[in-house]
């Protein structure tokens, strides 16, 4: 679904990204995991267009997503969360959430100018469907308020649930649990499970939350560096000395 | 307690728009008093416009004083020209003003913050000196005389750009609470996130522009058919100054708040030009005063009442359940 051929980031002297392989496959929860500085956000960056390639290509579908801007991706089936949440925190989470709606939207200005009844159908149909998400990101009760006012925890939900708005085919999501205590961090690995059995979405994850990784993960791709060091299924990387060697220097992944 | 609000909203809108309807005969017909009116909604018009960009874009422009005046000479220039009705000419003057608005956008959606604000301050300070220096199409110093439609009385003008007025109101109304408005706002608060959510940033900036330069183009040619005259010292830059004004002293994250600012900001001169030289004070110390302490402009007043009420509410109910 999502190909990586030798994708190379610099920055200067660094190389953020060292010619990276991989290969994400359709319907899977496919994890990238590394310690801090690894690159990790880099190849989000490359895939979501913020960040253009040094070197190398990304397909998506067979089609070559270098040729696309950052706002072009989402219409290719691609959306995103942020590592740290870039929200439009001075909008109501129902805004957020129908912003995420955007590409979806027919928009004419002159309707819009005169409300014109297709507009408020339209306009009633997508709050609809906000609502249904808000609903099963379990924050229904929160959709009047403004999201700079929300616990961080909630505001990871409503950046997901922005990203999770098109339907996407891929769902790029950096670091979702991060700040969150464990009841909100099984309430997301579920949320994830039932978004890739009942929704069929694939999903792209980088997390630090090991235990969350090894158990929802269908194939994980450690890197270091920029460069991969292993991949797999959670079980294999869990015991690959590489990684036990340059994540945690020695210690079994699944206690970290 | 939204219905009730919204109701709430609908009775004042209609006492206001009652009292503008009458007006005219409560004060006895009087040029001057109407002129006052007239000027408030011509602001009115211009400030809410303005506020697309700054309040809801994020986009700062010091140079909207420069759209007026094309606006106003358009009209101007169509009138002494071409036998056009005058609604024609009214729309061909926004669509003017909304195509110098296109151009400028070319240069400022790549320009961000104080950049932007030169690039945008540049235009307003030259709109007067090609008004003053073109003068085989503008007449230069002298100005030029704008006809008033021999249809229309002074009473009847009136209540057309009363009109227009609420009706331009509406459609840049309708637009900031649709998905365009949305758009808008996200630029604002976060350009990367925007992008993410599939929103191109540079074409949402360029229809900022154009929709902020239309209306305020067809401002300024109702101002020159009240008016019947455009001169080159009409619209300063100053005028541009005292328009970011009024969004800051309203309240610029709201569509009423330039609207406040602008009944305001017309009226002051009407008490303090008898002394040389106080209106830029006042205006000056209002800003300040508003900036210290309410920075998030008037119309959050409404906001501090609807909270005093909300929270007696809640004291009343835990004393009624103490007791």
């Amino acid at each position: 679904m999502l190909t990586l051929d030798k994708a190379r980031v610099e920055f200067g002297g660094l190389t953020a990204v060292n010619d990276l392989n991989m290969e994400i496959s359709k319907g899977q929860i496919h994890s990238l995991i590394g310690p801090n500085g690894a690159g990790k956000t880099t190849v989000f960056n490359t895939i979501s267009r913020f960040v253009n390639l040094t070197s190398g290509n990304i397909k998506f579908n067979n089609e070559n997503i270098l040729n696309y801007k950052p706002n072009e991706v989402i219409r290719l089936g691609i959306t995103r969360s942020f590592q740290n949440t870039e929200l439009f925190a001075n909008m109501t989470v129902m805004d957020n959430l129908l912003v995420g709606l955007h590409p979806l939207t027919k928009k004419n200005i002159f309707s819009t100018m005169l409300h014109l009844p297709s507009v408020r159908r339209i306009e009633q149909e997508n709050r609809k469907k906000t609502i249904e998400t808000l609903e099963l990101l379990q924050i229904r009760h929160l959709e009047d308020e403004v999201v700079k006012n929300l616990p961080f925890g909630y505001q990871k939900m409503v950046d997901i649930g922005r990203a999770m708005m098109v339907n996407p085919e891929l769902l790029l999501l950096d670091e979702p649990v991060a700040g969150m205590n464990n009841v909100e961090t099984k309430q997301i690995s579920e949320l994830l499970l039932r978004l890739k059995h009942d929704f069929g979405f694939t999903i792209f994850l980088i997390e630090h939350d090991m235990s969350m990784v090894m158990e929802i993960s269908d194939f994980v791709t450690v890197v270091n560096f920029g460069k991969k060091i292993s991949e797999g299924v959670p079980a294999m990387v869990r015991n690959d000395p590489a990684v036990i060697e340059a994540y945690l220097g020695g210690e079994d992944v699944s206690h970290a | 307690m939204q219905l009730k609000s919204q109701k709430l909203k609908y009775i004042f809108n209609s006492v206001v728009l009652l009292f503008i309807i009458v007006y005219p005969f409560l004060m006895n017909m009087s040029g001057y008093w109407m002129t006052l009116l007239v000027m408030m909604t011509i602001y009115g018009i211009t400030a809410v416009a303005l506020n697309i960009m700054i309040g809801y874009g994020g986009q700062i422009s010091i140079g909207h004083a420069g759209f007026l005046m094309i606006g106003s000479y358009s009209v101007a220039i169509i009138a002494d020209r071409f036998e056009l009705p005058f609604v024609i000419t009214l729309l061909l003057a926004g669509i003017i003003t909304a195509f110098v608005g296109l151009i400028i956008s070319f240069s400022a959606v790549r320009l961000k913050g104080h950049f932007l604000a030169v690039v945008t301050l540049g235009f307003g300070i030259s709109v007067p000196v090609i008004a003053l220096n073109w003068t085989s199409l503008t007449n230069g110093y002298s100005g030029m005389l704008v006809t008033r439609p021999a249809i229309l009385s002074e009473l009847s003008l009136y209540y057309f750009i009363v009109g227009c007025t609420v009706l331009f109101l509406w459609f840049m109304y309708n637009i900031l609470h649709s998905s365009f408005g949305r758009a808008f706002i996200s630029i604002r608060e976060s350009e990367i996130a925007a992008q993410s959510s599939g929103i191109n940033t540079t074409f949402y900036k360029t229809l900022m522009f154009v929709i902020s330069s239309f209306f305020t183009g067809m401002a300024g040619g109702l101002y020159a058919y009240w008016i019947g005259f455009v001169g080159p010292t009409d619209f300063p830059v100053t005028i541009s100054f005292l328009l970011l004004a009024m969004i800051v002293v309203g309240g610029m994250h709201s569509f009423y708040g330039p609207i406040f600012g602008a009944v305001l900001f017309s009226i002051i001169p009407h008490f303090t030009d008898e002394f040389m030289g106080i209106t830029n004070i006042v205006i000056g110390l209002i800003l300040v005063i508003i900036i210290l302490f309410r920075p998030e402009g008037l119309v959050t007043i409404v906001d501090w009442f609807k909270m005093n009420k909300t929270m007696e509410k809640a004291d009343t109910i835990s004393k009624e359940r103490g007791s």
